[in-house]
């Protein structure tokens, strides 16, 4: 079964290339810039507001409407047939975590189609999907035996599943708070819908990911319990994925705050998404500490 | 103003700012208990990227001392300066300490100053807005013209979970509808849950209890020092390590006995993952070590056992692999060398090799500018075919008939044995040393092999089983014997944070997750206004607009 993981994955990569290219190609295309139609507090649109007029979806973001769902599909065929050649869950090493992480973000961003519409759904999220992959496709997917710490299948199931799931939300924050800062800006995209309605959905994306961390590193605390004999031990990974959660709570804490609302809040979130990608990558290939064997 | 009444004008305006309500105000402020996690996210991030005190060194001066010259040697004298100021221990320092306290501080004061609002809120909400609300409210929604039966809008409000309540004042048809309105003061579920976290830290730090045994297999240990009350040992009745089909290691386990004051009272199998429980502690196998030796000293004379103990080799020392074959191709050594001691400052041993004339002395030389480990092979003597030879790893040359290569470099076990006794009139001037040959050579019945170096003038090694008579001394290498770290530990503190992150983790999805909403109606003659409040990630708009076409909808019909 591991050609079929791995050619799973390798059709995945291709769809989302593909995907990206559908999705960014016509928004690049210089169209001349929609009338922003005004409406009051309350008038249509996700949490009072303003609503972009419909428009027409190109042929080509079309053909890249189920692309998502494609990659999503073949994400789950190449973790399923890894996690049958090996036997326990595929989420050991850096190889694994990485595809699982692009797995994520593609099911938050099948997930949140009905919500925000397709074309926008890829433009946030089918250039970061393709990044991972690409990261993934670097990693060596060899299959090697597991530590005797990683041998109990439900909490790995558990811990890293969760954590996998917190960070893909929260994927979907970054890249709404970068296009949220892009359509704030004079070089905004015609295309795109008003930063208001990224900020939303950047909220409601960290409303998703912020309780799933939380539990994500408290089930790590029980595992570190059990199998480390303590619940913390400020290991680099453990710190850092507590230094996550903790920008995620002092974004939450501005974003009330009517100074802190808008591009402020949304360069909160893009520092704490730089959390996201020190525990998941930097910590696991640079810093030495108990989380070691998860690296490459 | 004189400098006395400047002095003194300081001095209030100093104590006014310090007045306890300044400073609830001060730690109530949403941005100061943003500053505070901010530091502590710096101070944290400090902590990930310039390495840490181990934990051995913290323990121990000698480690620490030695800890710190690598950081020094690394750093330079930043890292005198860095120490001082706590970055090493970062985690552990005043830093971390006031940062935590100051968090537990903005948690309590926020918390107090924001629950009476919160609770009036749910217990007594304000049920009759003016109508000048309902057109001007964030979500609201106009049926204009629409005919709503306020009854029937109750009754779809109810089945959404709504509790309602419903009035007529001036003709008109006023609704009040709650869901979920408790779920605010999940709030300060999650809120507490942070106290009550860093409360658990500080009584794990201050009232929690770790031994770290080291037992051999068939071994036992005291958890507690001589005098304790109870005495609890822990002994290790039978360790064994797993390995895949490809040799790996998947796992180990270690029966133990746990006695305490001299009855047994406990007998279970631990893992590194499933540890037992008694008497409040829990023991836990931290790590299985395969290689000890267990030895025994005899003296001849007396026939009395003077020592017997196994000892961890938990050192490591290079052990090269010699093959050396005859003309016709046999085998006429296949050895790992232990080294014995040194000459010209390279390590090696002397080698007797069948049908050359006298020992061989072999070394490990390595090049000052840390290049790749050789074998050097040396005969004495002056003769021009005397054996001379310098092996790189996996080479081969030939001499004096023989085909020598150095197959293998390994690393085996090794560790000092100051406990172990000396022959009679023997004295050394470091400790005895103990290697281990083992592994890596399946194939060699000789192993495992126990080097003994600094008991007599000569080292000596000794197969399982073997004995070696030294002065008077008889040393038998009787087992290889693996160790298991045993950690025995008693944490009131793990208790409080299984319930705080439950707590928080609840309180998150409470306040996150659940659809709470609270929205006021009034159905008139000109139609049916509404209007709510939501927590952001509502779409309440949609919703009345969604309840307006259901209360309007007409009934329907039940089929028998």
């Amino acid at each position: 079964m591991e050609p079929v993981s791995l050619a799973a994955f390798w059709l995945a990569l291709a769809g989302s290339a593909l995907g990206a290219l559908l999705t960014w190609a016509p928004m690049l295309i210089r169209i001349p810039r929609p009338r922003t139609q005004l409406v009051t507090a309350g008038a249509p649109g996700a949490a009072g507001i303003p609503e972009v007029p419909g428009r027409t979806p190109t042929l080509l973001s079309q053909l890249a409407g189920p692309l998502p769902a494609f990659v999503l599909v073949a994400l789950t065929v190449s973790l399923g047939a890894r996690w049958y050649t090996t036997g326990h869950p595929p989420l050991t090493n850096m190889w694994e975590f990485t595809v699982a992480f692009a797995a994520a973000v593609s099911l938050f961003q099948v997930s949140f189609f009905r919500r925000i519409g397709q074309d926008l759904a890829g433009v946030l999220l089918q250039p970061l999907v393709l990044i991972l992959l690409g990261i993934a496709a670097d990693f060596p997917s060899r299959i090697e035996p597991l530590t005797p710490a990683l041998r109990s299948g439900n909490i790995l199931v558990l811990h890293v599943g969760v954590m996998v799931l917190a960070y893909g939300a929260l994927t979907i924050s970054f890249a709404a708070a970068v296009l949220q800062l892009l359509q704030a800006s004079p070089r905004r995209i015609g295309r795109l819908p008003d930063w208001r309605r990224f900020d939303d959905l950047a909220y409601r994306s960290v409303v998703v990911g912020f309780p799933l961390l939380a539990l994500g590193i408290a089930l790590g605390a029980y595992w570190a319990s059990t199998a480390w004999g303590r619940y913390w031990g400020w290991d680099p990974k453990e710190t850092s994925a507590l230094l996550t959660w903790l920008a995620y709570g002092v974004y939450f804490h501005l974003h009330g705050l009517r100074r802190w609302a808008g591009n402020r809040s949304a360069m909160v979130l893009v520092v704490a998404y730089g959390f996201v990608l020190f525990s998941y990558f930097a910590v696991n290939l640079w810093v030495t500490g108990l989380h070691s064997y998860a690296g490459v | 103003m004189t400098t006395m009444q400047r002095s003194l004008a300081l001095g209030i305006s100093a104590w006014k700012w310090v007045a306890p309500s300044r400073l609830i105000r001060l730690l109530a402020n949403v941005r100061f208990a943003a500053a505070v996690v901010t530091a502590l996210v710096v101070l944290g991030l400090v902590g990930v990227l310039v390495p840490q005190v181990p934990e051995a060194a913290r323990v121990d001066s000698t480690t620490m001392g030695r800890w710190l010259d690598a950081r020094d040697a690394a750093m330079g004298p930043v890292a005198g300066w860095l120490y001082r100021l706590g970055i090493f221990d970062i985690f552990h320092s005043a830093w971390m300490a006031a940062g935590l306290v100051l968090l537990a501080a903005s948690v309590v004061a926020c918390t107090a100053r924001r629950f009476a609002p919160i609770w009036r809120n749910v217990r007594h909400p304000v049920k009759v807005v003016p109508d000048a609300y309902l057109d001007s409210a964030h979500y609201r929604f106009f049926a204009e013209g629409q005919a709503v039966d306020a009854t029937v809008l109750e009754g779809v409000l109810r089945r959404h979970h709504y509790s309602v309540e419903r009035w007529q004042a001036s003709g008109v048809e006023w609704l009040f509808a709650d869901r979920y309105p408790w779920a605010q003061l999940a709030t300060f579920l999650s809120h507490a849950a942070l106290v009550l976290l860093i409360t658990a830290g500080l009584v794990t730090h201050f009232t929690g209890f770790t031994a770290r045994l080291f037992v051999a297999n068939g071994g036992s240990d005291p958890v507690f020092p001589m005098g304790h009350s109870p005495a609890i040992n822990v002994a290790v009745t039978n360790a064994t390590s797993q390995s895949d089909s490809g040799g790996s290691p998947a796992g180990s386990s270690a029966d133990l006995s746990i006695s305490k004051n001299g009855t047994l009272a406990k007998v279970c199998t631990v893992t590194v993952t499933q540890p037992c429980t008694y008497d409040g502690y829990r023991f836990r196998q931290a790590f299985y070590y395969p290689y000890g030796a267990d030895l025994q000293v005899r003296d001849v004379a007396t026939g009395r056992v003077l020592y017997r103990d196994a000892v961890p080799l938990t050192g490591s020392k290079p052990a090269p692999r010699l093959t050396v074959t005859d003309s016709s191709g046999q085998v006429v050594l296949d050895e790992a060398l232990a080294f014995s001691g040194a000459v010209g400052g390279v390590e090696g041993t002397s080698v007797t090799i069948p049908g050359v004339a006298q020992p061989l002395w072999a070394g490990l030389a390595t090049e000052a500018s840390g290049g790749a480990a050789r074998l050097v092979l040396f005969e004495g003597g002056n003769a021009s075919d005397a054996i001379r030879l310098d092996l790189p790893l996996h080479g081969e040359a030939i001499a004096a008939g023989l085909r020598f290569g150095f197959t293998d470099l390994t690393a085996s076990p090794d560790a000092p044995a100051p406990a172990l006794p000396l022959p009679p009139g023997a004295s050394a001037a470091v400790p005895p040393t103990l290697q281990l040959l083992t592994g890596g050579l399946g194939q060699s019945p000789q192993l495992p092999q126990l080097s003994v170096v600094g008991v007599g003038s000569e080292p000596f090694s000794l197969k399982q089983g073997e004995t070696a008579t030294v002065g008077g001394y008889e040393y038998t290498f009787l087992d290889q014997k693996p160790f298991v770290g045993v950690e025995v530990k008693k944490d009131r503190g793990e208790l409080l944070v299984w319930i705080g992150s439950g707590m928080l983790v609840l309180g998150l999805c409470l306040t996150l997750w659940l659809p709470r909403r609270r929205l006021w109606a009034k159905v008139g003659q000109d139609g049916l206004r509404m209007a709510g409040q939501a927590p952001r990630t509502g779409n309440l708009r949609r919703e009345l607009e969604a309840l307006a076409s259901e209360a309007a909808a007409p009934p329907v019909p039940h089929s028998h």
